[in-house]
Formats: structure tokens, sequence, C-alpha cells
């Protein structure tokens, strides 16, 4: 089975962080992080989406391309304390990021190295939603992984 | 020696006085790149495009930004995956559109209009061209 980039990197928050960045759907409920999708009626939490990568170059020795993939971290908050919750979530997602080298693991049974999740950029305040009054914070990032 | 020396000083000074010219001529190219995608509704996002650039010398930053007061909304449309927008808006809203309550979209348009032509290999390779061409690297 594959994986998108956004997959790996919610495992690697949920399953492989510690004390993990957010929690794994459905079962997890504080801080879930879902992929490709944010369900409406959840409040306080994280989604990732892939993004267009970065091409870097060609492989000198098979001339195959090398691109490396890309993704958006979008973190919702709710209530009076929605935006400083988004921003303490956020650091820790930006902290995990920060410190992952040539880690590997598995997802059911396949093998992935993150080899490094390089941000672009920092935490991003991107509004507010006009219906609920929910605050989004984004963060981007290019994903160097293998095995996927 | 000092012939080579003056050579290169005088072909230095050239390049640091061309630079800033080249990092907005590259800039312009990015921008031009990022407004055939851009979302257009009131137009007012992409009007908001431009070019802006700081410092001097070979130490000039030349930045491409959205967003003014009236635009305000320029980082919530880029980074938004959640919104129709483009030939996904006009099959959604192809009623309203029939009954004039909208106008169609251009087909290209879509969130992250910014990102993505700056992770574009084919805008990159007309930027680097570009800033060589200001520079006189190329014929």
């Amino acid at each position: 089975m594959s994986y998108s980039p956004a997959q790996l990197v919610q495992h690697y928050l949920t399953e492989q962080v510690s004390p993990p960045v957010g929690s794994l759907p459905p079962q997890g409920v504080v801080w879930p992080v879902y992929v490709s999708s944010m369900p409406q009626d959840v409040d306080q939490c994280v989604a990732i989406y892939d993004t267009k990568g970065m091409t870097y170059g060609r492989n000198m020795r098979t001339g195959e391309k090398v691109v490396r993939p890309g993704i958006m971290v979008r973190i919702r908050a709710a209530g009076p304390e929605g935006p400083q919750g988004a921003i303490d979530f956020g650091m820790l997602i930006v902290a995990a990021f920060d410190v992952v080298k040539n880690l590997t693991f598995s997802i059911g049974n396949t093998e992935v190295t993150i080899a490094a999740i390089s941000r672009q950029g920092n935490l991003v305040f991107a509004g507010e939603e006009p219906e609920r009054q929910r605050v989004i914070y984004t963060l981007d990032a290019i994903v160097i992984a293998t095995g996927y | 020696m000092q012939a080579t020396l003056r050579y290169i000083t005088t072909y230095s000074a050239k390049k640091v006085k061309h630079f800033p010219h080249a990092m907005v001529a590259a800039a312009k190219i990015l921008l031009r790149a990022s407004r055939k995608i851009v979302p257009i509704d009131t137009k007012a996002l992409y009007e908001s495009g431009r070019v802006e650039y700081s410092g001097a010398g070979n130490k000039t930053i030349a930045t491409v930004t959205y967003g003014d007061e009236k635009a305000y909304y320029a980082v919530w449309v880029h980074q938004d995956p959640t919104k129709v927008h483009g030939a996904a808006f006009n099959q959604k809203y192809a009623a309203e559109i029939a009954r004039g309550l909208t106008h169609p979209r251009r087909p290209e348009e879509r969130y992250k209009f910014l990102e993505e032509p700056a992770r574009d290999e084919a805008v990159q390779s007309e930027m680097a061209t570009e800033i060589a061409r200001v520079l006189g690297e190329t014929t």
C-alpha cells in the first residue's frame, strides 16, 4: 500500500512523536489530525493537505527527476482561547517538524523514512471562518522522505 | 595583474548596479504567472498583486505580494483548499452563472495562486533566464 506525504506526516505527528502531537481519527478526539479534509463539526482540529512539491534537479546517476512533495497544515481552533490554542499547538507541530531527521517507521506493512520536513516559513494566521468565528492558522512545508 | 583586478572590479560594479533591475524583472515574471491563476471575483485580489523591493545593489530583495485594504482576505484565499475555484466553480455554480447571479471564472483559477507558480520549474527557469539577461550574462 502506498501513502501520500500528508498521510506520512499524519502518522509521524500522532504516532512517532513523544508525546504525540494530535491524535489519529476516528478514535482520537484531542486535536485530531485529518488528511485532505476538515470536518465542519469539529472545532479544534488539524488537517494536512498535499500541495505542489519542488523540483530538486536530477539524480546524477539515474537521470531521474527529484521532486520533493509539499504539504500544508491547517490548524483550526474556536472559543476565546482559540487563537492562543492554535498558536501553541502550531508551535508543537513546528518543533516536531524541526527535529525529525532520518526517522524510519512503519505504517501498516510499509517502512518509510522521513529524512526531513523543511518548513517554508512560520505559522501563518490565515483568518477567521465568517460563519463560526473559528481561527485558522497554516504552515507549509516540504517533505523529504522515501519508501512511501 | 592590475588590469585584471580593474576588469574584475568594473565587471562586479556593473553587475551590482543591474542587480535590482534583475530581481524586479524576475519577480514580475512570477507575478504574471500568478495572475494567470489567481481567483477573480471582484478583481480586488487580482489588482492587489504587486512587486515590491527593498535593499540595494546585490542585497536587493524583490517580493511578490497580494493583499491590501480591499483585498484583506488574500492569505485566506491563498491558504484555503476548501473553496472551489476555476473550472470546479463553474461546474458547481452553473445554474447561478446561467441566471446571471454570478460570473464564470477562468478555468485555471485556484488556491495557492502564488506558491504554485513559485515552485513551477518553467517559471523558475524563465526567472533565471531573465536575471541572466538583465545582468548581461546571455546574448
